[in-house]
């Protein structure tokens, strides 16, 4: 489990703009149940014995078995005697065979005490064993498996109340190919998975399908017949969810709650190139434009969201209250939102299309939480097409782990990395496994699974966001994909209603995205020190004058400088042999991070 | 995450398109090409009336040949897949 000091940092955090709690469950909160899961953690068997060296006085077995037992969470199993250990038995001092103790305890314990013992001591894991088929797995052209036998894990989900959680995803990790299934309307669904015992089993992953909190259960002891894991709704941990006002905790980091509430977006077209939006959704009855490229560019199926990607990605951007239903607070509810649907399936040539769709349309910023590993040089194209017509393209940077991808890592768009906020999400939630305890900052933290590099030109909140999905649900998800929408709807924002924009407004070209991506840029607040993390941080509303932000409050991080673009460089970087071939870069097509970077180094006469 | 590539002669979808959105010739005698080639096919036109492309079906082995004779006029590349994020 990741260190991320959750209910350290839960004082003063995690307040709503109504004063409200939404801290992670396990923050003290006494309106918030308890939940004790059915299914606890498995203990893990340790051997110890007296290690035999020279000169040292071998400890007696009777002195282990009796400093353990007087450890209450520590349960001796058997003790053994070895019929010989000729490696241990040379200088044993004794004569005989060193006996050795089993006994079971927490992990974390058998750790303690192995680290603690003294040097005549030995603590080590009992393992289990197994077959030497299976020592290795042959990973060539062809993998090869030893089928094994395969063992049935019963699983039923519940809520706090013991009611069932049916399509809840279900992975059991074990030694062998994690085993997945979804639970049917009884909660119930059974998982086989191959390469051990139930003892190998080394985690159970819960996604529910909206309303609840993920669960991780690491070394679950786990019995043959049915087995309840219990998960925590979002409304034990937000008060009055979905029904009360609630603004995200990343919608808070850039001040949407403290935002003049007239401002909404209206008037600016935004694009969400994505798996389509469920506008069913009682917050995005709004959304009403749309294409699947999926489906011969069909103008009504992009309201089918299979994979429920696109309809969160449109909730932090749009959504809005809808009687009862308050849950999320989209950046601009009054935008014409247009979902342009590619997922399931998604190639180049889709979203070569979709981006012809954008321009066509006249879409003014246009949301693209999408990537691949390999470049296209047709996309980089259409890119900068989209951006000389004014399509402002705000991209996720990516989930590898590494270097920025593409097309993140193009200089005609304005990459978005993630940053997450300790005390945001519950300890045993996967949320909690994004957080590297080396790339935490204060309350801030650079989630292990977001791409990095000089591209990145500002950070985005995107761990354990709550936004929308289909059937009228909500989910809290990791990734850029959902720091890319926050930063997309902030710049709908400033295009609807920063006097920049007044005036520009119909002029719909290459210089008007060059002023929303500086102004985002000059936005920024820096949390990790990182720039390849996290660009020149994350866009705070507050910090752009004009926007008629409410009262400044404190904030600890410091403000960035924004870099210097629109200077007089010529970077004589033609597109060779391209539609663009007399096109070269101006500064204001590259990024603001990468153009910092470049400054620097020309500043010390490296370039 | 993306497809992989096809490593064992079977066919994999790229996309082509002219270097020059003005000129269209190349275009068609790519197509005019890909009729000798076994195996391949068009599985769909795209782009714009004056930037249109083509989704074919080809073979890597052929695709490198035909990039080998077209690269100059024509973008010849993979049409992988995307990822959401």
């Amino acid at each position: 489990m990741a260190d991320n000091n959750a209910s350290d940092n839960s004082a003063g955090q995690g307040k709503g703009p109504n004063g409200r709690s939404n801290a992670a469950p396990n923050k003290t909160d006494a309106a918030s149940p308890t939940v004790e899961p059915t299914v606890k953690a498995r203990r893990s068997r340790f051997l110890v014995a007296t290690r035999p060296m020279p000169g040292v006085q071998p400890m007696a077995a009777d002195a282990i078995a009796t400093t353990l037992n007087n450890m209450p969470d520590v349960q001796i199993i058997k003790q053994v005697r070895p019929s010989g250990f000729g490696a241990l038995s040379a200088g044993g001092g004794g004569g005989g065979m060193p006996e050795i103790v089993v006994a079971e305890m927490d992990a974390a314990r058998g750790a303690a005490l192995r680290a603690s013992a003294p040097p005549n001591v030995i603590v080590e894991h009992d393992a289990l064993l197994r077959h030497a088929d299976d020592l290795s797995m042959a990973f060539n052209s062809a993998m090869t498996m030893t089928p094994g036998i395969g063992i049935d894990v019963r699983l039923r989900v519940v809520g706090t109340g013991g009611q069932p959680l049916p399509r809840t995803t279900v992975y059991v990790y074990g030694l062998g190919f994690p085993g997945q299934g979804t639970t049917d309307d009884k909660g119930e669904v059974t998982v086989t998975v191959f390469g051990g015992p139930l003892e190998t089993i080394q985690a159970i992953y819960v996604k529910p399908a909206a309303n609840y909190w993920d669960r991780m259960f690491e070394r679950p002891a786990l019995s043959d017949g049915m087995n309840t894991l219990q998960l925590q709704p979002f409304s034990s941990t937000f008060q009055g969810f979905p029904q009360a006002p609630y603004v995200g905790w990343g919608q808070q980091l850039m001040k949407l709650d403290q935002l003049d509430p007239s401002l909404t977006g209206q008037g600016v077209k935004v694009g969400i190139i994505d798996s389509g939006c469920d506008s069913g959704h009682p917050q995005l009855t709004h959304v009403t434009r749309g294409m699947d490229f999926t489906n011969n560019k069909d103008a009504a199926s992009w309201t089918r969201d299979t994979m429920s990607h696109g309809t969160h990605c449109a909730g932090i951007i749009t959504a809005a209250t809808s009687g009862q239903l308050k849950a999320v607070r989209g950046f601009a509810p009054m935008a014409e939102v247009h979902a342009l649907k590619v997922f399931p399936g998604g190639r180049f040539s889709d979203l070569i299309d979709a981006l012809d769709q954008c321009i066509a349309r006249g879409i003014d910023v246009v949301n693209m939480s999408l990537g691949s590993s390999e470049a296209s040089e047709l996309v980089a194209h259409k890119l900068i097409e989209a951006r000389q017509n004014g399509v402002a393209c705000i991209v996720a940077a990516g989930n590898a782990s590494g270097p920025v991808q593409f097309p993140g890592n193009q200089p005609s768009v304005l990459t978005v990395s993630a940053i997450g906020k300790l005390g945001e999400f519950p300890d045993d939630s996967y949320h909690a496994r994004t957080v590297v305890p080396n790339l935490v900052a204060g309350a801030m933290f650079s989630p292990r699974f977001t791409c990095f590099g000089p591209q990145v030109a500002v950070a985005g909140p995107g761990v354990a966001i709550v936004s929308t999905v289909p059937g009228g649900g909500y989910a809290a998800w990791d990734g850029t994909s959902m720091a890319t929408p926050h930063i997309t709807g902030m710049g709908a924002l400033l295009l609807a209603h920063h006097p920049v924009f007044r005036d520009t407004a119909k002029g719909r070209n290459e210089q008007r995205v060059s002023q929303l991506y500086q102004l985002l840029a000059s936005a920024g607040v820096r949390y990790l020190g990182d720039p390849t993390r996290e660009g020149v941080g994350v866009p705070d509303l507050q910090r752009v004058a004009g926007l008629g932000a409410a009262s400044q409050s404190g904030n600890m991080a410091t403000a960035s400088t924004a870099p210097p673009l629109g200077g007089n460089m010529n970077f004589g970087v033609p597109y060779q042999g391209s539609p663009f071939a007399n096109a070269y870069l101006q500064p204001q097509m590259i990024h603001p991070a990468l153009l910092q970077s470049f400054l620097q180094m020309r500043n010390a006469g490296l370039v | 995450m993306t497809d992989s590539f096809a490593k064992d002669g079977s066919s994999d979808e790229f996309i082509v398109a002219g270097r020059s959105t003005s000129d269209t010739s190349h275009l068609t005698a790519f197509e005019d090409a890909l009729k000798d080639i076994s195996g391949a096919a068009i599985v769909a036109r795209g782009g714009r009336p004056d930037q249109p492309h083509l989704v074919v079906n080809l073979t890597p082995q052929d695709a490198e040949h035909l990039k080998s004779r077209f690269g100059t006029a024509l973008i010849i590349e993979r049409n992988a897949k995307l990822s959401p994020f």
